[in-house]
């Protein structure tokens, strides 16, 4: 009988906790990443009475916690793509953002600016028309800078983003670790306690959260540690010990931090193996769209810039002065790696806008020679010296290379400033040069008819562009000399030399180009001389209209509009793409979520099942204690 | 499979969260009338319509354009009607004055008259245009192109300008040339009387000669001729057609008139013993030392014969005159009724890029606003459905 009781009452604290675990999982149905907790009943040995045995009630074996190994890491996995791709996401769409304002733009100011230049060519001398061209030109450089300046400010904020999630994944670590600890004491034991289970999810919790910002490996080690790696297999936390992660200025290149990962020994930049999580998306952000878009805005100002001044140089101003520089820009950032030892200068200029790709370089020596190399691996390179020039895709490196040690690199970010500064060089609208530099002439008192061409420029630098050329007809007019060396169809002739006459043919001297035609008479006079006065000659201004149809990128095919096209449809395919994979990436997510939840989650309709079936049985069990009760009762009275 | 209670409320938010995204994109793209707001909703087509709106730019410019060469075309065209109004005048007066009877009176109002038209000749020359540029002195249109001078005794107009002429850029392909120089227009007029006079290169004094005309058509023997001086104030006139002289030994004065064979000339400045100075037959001259040579027939001193010979050529040189100005607003004419179809074409291409335009970017409303009206539906039945999904539990039925 006593046994009764006892049975009885093992029965009720079994119950009782059993109650208690259903109300703890009723309790935690919206607690994040919490495991239901299964009881485990198992019956007590029982007790030999002669040749049977007795039962001997029930007691709670385990509180087992639901789990599965597997389930539990790809849910990891995937969130860890899926915070990549939600944050690169967000990123683009920032940059989608500053370019969305159709008015807001490039585009429209470009076209402005273009307007303004033919009005100029429409009106050479027209002073209004020559402020506003100048005019147009300052608000094109200054949305170009605006731009830049909102690329700029998201660049900032990447940094500091970047910043933060480096603390945060500290932070996460150092949290992991002291779970480690606390599991070591909650296990004394050596049984799962109903609180190592809730460590246990706790510790889960922060691995997802750790999982969100960089992508990681967990092992198991004994009593339930665990170790995390990240990146190419550093170790963050080994059981107890915990190895912190820092950003510090990149090596080659002080405006860029890099991840540094601070071991037992040494520093590692890692930044190049963390692929993962918002730091995985943070960096591929950085590396990729960000700079491509920079690069792209700053490629095509310095185009601009380059093709307009190369064209004004070509012509000539209201003074009578041949043309200068209209914008200014910045030469491209070259920065020398901190590690270098030797005492080389690296400074570089664009010399050809239009083979100018959206790639940084980095140049080292090798101890012989100079080698560069673009982000998408093209190499060149160029034996050592002071100065050695290295010329390629559209740069000009000089290189000072007296003192140079090998394993000297220097990083070169041509066009990513190009937008930054870019501004009218000129101040005083009398020198846009509208004109070319010079002038045909045929002389009124020909007796025969002669057409000259009025005259292209070949080459603006050479020294006598702006000389008088005078060519006369011999008798008879077959023939005819000039004061200067000239070249004719190809063929050089000296001064006062007899040069044959035909019709259409080509006359090249002293950086000029014309052609004559017609059928002159002996004596007959034409001259090439300098258009000093010309101040209505406006073809050099429709060859500065003309630049808005010409190819001068890419080898020239793209013109400046195409362009800045590109980079719109550039950042609005990868925002778009970048959505597309994220809703994808969501979609695997929320399956993988589910099939966990499936097996862990609590489901409130299974504890209120639970929770009559425990109810009933502990009430059947008091029942038993109250008929022990009577039976003992009766035995008493049946003795009195 | 087993449901967690949590699955089922994350369903269902999830649910909503697409919907309700979907709705605000619909929502936008109604209210703002336009598809593409950012260039990920569309980046092919973000392109692309920048491109198009280049374009449209572009062509506006070139519309722009054609107004400025129409503009000049039409002044160049007004002075040259002026200046076949004057021509024609200036045959009535040859007509009249070509009348034995005038007596000196007469013709020196003839004389008056014409001196005035031949000013008002220069002034159009002179002309401007809306910016205060001269329009015939072709590239150097801020230096007055004709001015009168005197070489000796011998008035003459000067051109300052020089053969440049302006183009506009009407089409992508095509420039338009819109002036033509003063040089064009007043000068290289074919002429049977014209003559060339040059100095010698090998001439060592200062000797400069005046432009020759004809005074006296009806003595005037074409051919070369050179003023040879044989001493410092003595030269000869030598004919080097026939080989002799034809005055020899005349005195000569700076700024003198030196006339010979119906030639009329003037030398100023010293030149030296051995100074050659030509004048041979040319082949064309300028419509101003035409009229000046009416004029000064006119103002009296000239026989009948001469008078006669002189109007004669003087016909001669309106004639070819006013086929110039008739050829070049010939030529006019055609290039503005070219620019006016050029214009048409350029509207016509300009309302197709803009169409384009408008196809790519702008909503189509009645597509947006039933997809509106389908997805609003998909919402209030997720809604409902949540609602009524999470109103069963087993704890509804517990006592």
């Amino acid at each position: 009988m006593p046994d009764m009781l006892n049975t009885a009452v093992s029965g009720l604290l079994t119950f009782q906790r059993a109650l208690s675990t259903t109300s703890h999982n009723i309790s935690n149905v919206n607690t994040e990443g919490y495991s239901r907790q299964n009881v485990e009943i198992a019956t007590n040995t029982p007790t030999s009475l002669g040749d049977s045995f007795y039962g001997n009630g029930s007691h709670i074996d385990a509180i087992a916690r639901s789990y599965d190994q597997f389930l539990t890491k790809e849910v990891r996995d995937t969130t860890s793509v899926h915070s990549r791709l939600e944050k690169f996401g967000e990123l683009t769409a920032h940059l989608d953002d500053v370019l969305a304002d159709p008015q807001g733009g490039v585009a429209p100011i470009l076209q402005e600016f273009f307007v303004a230049v033919q009005d100029v060519a429409d009106d050479p001398t027209s002073s209004t028309a020559r402020i506003a061209m100048m005019d147009m030109g300052d608000t094109l450089a200054s949305r170009f800078q605006s731009i830049d300046n909102r690329f700029q400010e998201l660049s900032e904020n990447t940094a500091a983003e970047i910043r933060r999630v480096v603390d945060e994944i500290n932070d996460l670590v150092l949290a992991i670790r002291d779970v480690n600890i606390a599991l070591t004491n909650a296990n004394a034991g050596g049984n799962i306690t109903q609180q190592s289970s809730d460590l246990l999810d706790k510790r889960d919790l922060l691995l997802n959260q750790l999982a969100e910002r960089v992508d990681i490996s967990v092992v198991n080690e004994q009593e339930n540690h665990i170790s995390i790696f990240i990146g190419n297999g550093q170790t963050v936390l080994s059981d107890t010990v915990a190895f912190p992660l820092s950003t510090q200025a990149s090596i080659g290149d002080p405006t860029r931090d890099s991840i540094a990962y601070n071991g037992l020994i040494t520093v590692t930049d890692i930044s190049s193996n963390l692929t993962g999580g918002e730091l995985g998306g943070l960096l591929e952000f950085r590396r990729t769209a960000l700079q491509t878009a920079r690069n792209s805005l700053g490629r095509t100002a310095i185009a601009l810039a380059e093709t307009m001044n190369a064209q004004m140089r070509d012509g000539m101003d209201l003074n009578g002065n041949l043309g200068q520089d209209f914008f200014t820009y910045r030469a491209p950032e070259v920065y020398a790696f901190t590690t270098n030892t030797g005492t080389a200068t690296v400074s570089g200029a664009i010399s050809d806008a239009t083979t100018l790709t959206l790639d940084n370089y980095v140049v080292d020596f090798d101890g012989a020679n100079w080698n560069i190399t673009s982000d998408s691996g093209t190499t060149a390179s160029v034996p050592n010296g002071a100065p050695a020039t290295l010329v390629f895709e559209g740069l000009t490196l000089t290189i000072n290379g007296a003192g140079a040690n090998p394993g000297d690199r220097f990083t070169i970010k041509p066009t990513l400033e190009g937008s930054s500064i870019l501004q009218v060089a000129i101040t005083d609208p009398r020198e846009i040069a509208a004109a070319l530099p010079i002038r045909t002439q045929t002389s009124l008192s020909n007796l025969g008819q002669i057409e000259v061409s009025p005259g292209i420029v070949t080459d603006v630098t050479d020294p006598n562009l702006l000389n008088t050329v005078t060519f006369t007809f011999d008798s008879p007019a077959t023939s005819f000399t000039s004061n200067s060396d000239v070249v004719v169809g190809g063929v050089p002739y000296l001064a006062g030399a007899s040069i044959p006459f035909s019709n259409n043919m080509v006359i090249d001297a002293n950086g000029w180009q014309t052609s004559i035609s017609g059928t002159p008479q002996p004596g007959d006079v034409f001259t090439v001389e300098s258009n000093v006065g010309g101040v209505g000659d406006n073809r050099n201004a429709l060859n500065l209209a003309n630049l808005q149809h010409l190819g001068v990128l890419d080898g020239g095919i793209a013109t400046i509009q195409e362009d800045y096209g590109r980079l719109v449809g550039y950042v609005g395919s990868i925002t778009r793409a970048a959505g597309i994979e994220r809703d994808a990436q969501e979609s695997l997510l929320v399956q993988a979520i589910d099939r966990k939840d499936s097996r862990v989650g609590v489901n409130l309709d299974e504890e209120a099942a639970d929770m009559i079936r425990y109810q009933q049985a502990y009430e059947a069990t008091a029942r038993i204690i109250s008929t022990v009760q009577t039976m003992f009762e009766t035995l008493l009275n049946s003795v009195r | 499979m087993r449901i967690s209670t949590v699955q089922t409320y994350r369903q269902g938010i999830e649910a909503f969260g697409k919907q309700q995204t979907k709705l605000s994109v619909l929502q936008q793209q109604i209210s703002t009338g336009v598809k593409i707001n950012k260039p990920s909703d569309d980046p092919a087509a973000s392109s692309r319509i920048l491109e198009l709106q280049e374009a449209v730019s572009i062509q506006e410019q070139y519309q722009v354009n054609i107004e400025a060469a129409d503009t000049r075309l039409q002044i160049q065209e007004a002075s040259l009607a002026a200046l076949g109004n004057i021509s024609h005048r200036l045959k009535e007066l040859a007509i009249q004055g070509n009348n034995s009877t005038l007596d000196i009176t007469a013709s020196g109002a003839i004389a008056v008259e014409v001196e005035e038209i031949l000013k008002e000749m220069i002034a159009i020359g002179n002309v401007r245009d809306a910016n205060g540029d001269f329009m015939f002195a072709g590239y150097q249109n801020k230096t007055q192109p004709f001015a009168a001078i005197s070489t000796g005794s011998i008035s003459h107009i000067v051109y300052n300008g020089d053969d440049g002429q302006r183009s506009i850029q009407v089409s992508e392909t095509r420039q338009m040339v819109v002036d033509n120089p003063g040089s064009e227009v007043f000068y290289r007029l074919p002429s049977a009387i014209a003559l060339n006079e040059l100095a010698s290169i090998a001439n060592t004094g200062t000797g400069v000669v005046a432009p020759a005309k004809v005074l006296d058509a009806s003595i005037y023997v074409p051919g070369d001729y050179e003023i040879r001086f044989t001493a410092p104030g003595i030269y000869d006139v030598f004919d080097v057609t026939n080989g002799a002289n034809i005055v020899t030994g005349a005195t000569y004065v700076d700024s003198n008139n030196i006339d010979f064979q119906g030639i009329r000339t003037s030398i100023t400045g010293t030149p030296a013993a051995g100074d050659v100075f030509t004048v041979s037959q040319g082949q064309y001259k300028d419509i101003f030392e035409s009229v000046q040579v009416f004029a000064d027939t006119m103002r009296g001193g000239t026989s009948a014969v001469q008078r006669d010979a002189n109007i004669g050529e003087f016909l001669t040189d309106l004639d070819a005159f006013l086929t110039r100005t008739l050829e070049l607003r010939t030529s006019i004419g055609g290039r503005m009724n070219s620019l006016e179809s050029q214009k048409e074409s350029n509207d016509g291409n300009i309302l197709v890029k803009k169409t384009t335009i408008s196809n790519l970017r702008d909503t189509d409303l009645a597509q947006a606003i039933s997809k509106l009206t389908l997805e609003q539906a998909t919402l209030d039945a997720a809604q409902a459905v949540f609602a009524r999904i999470t109103k069963s539990s087993l704890f509804n039925f517990l006592r």
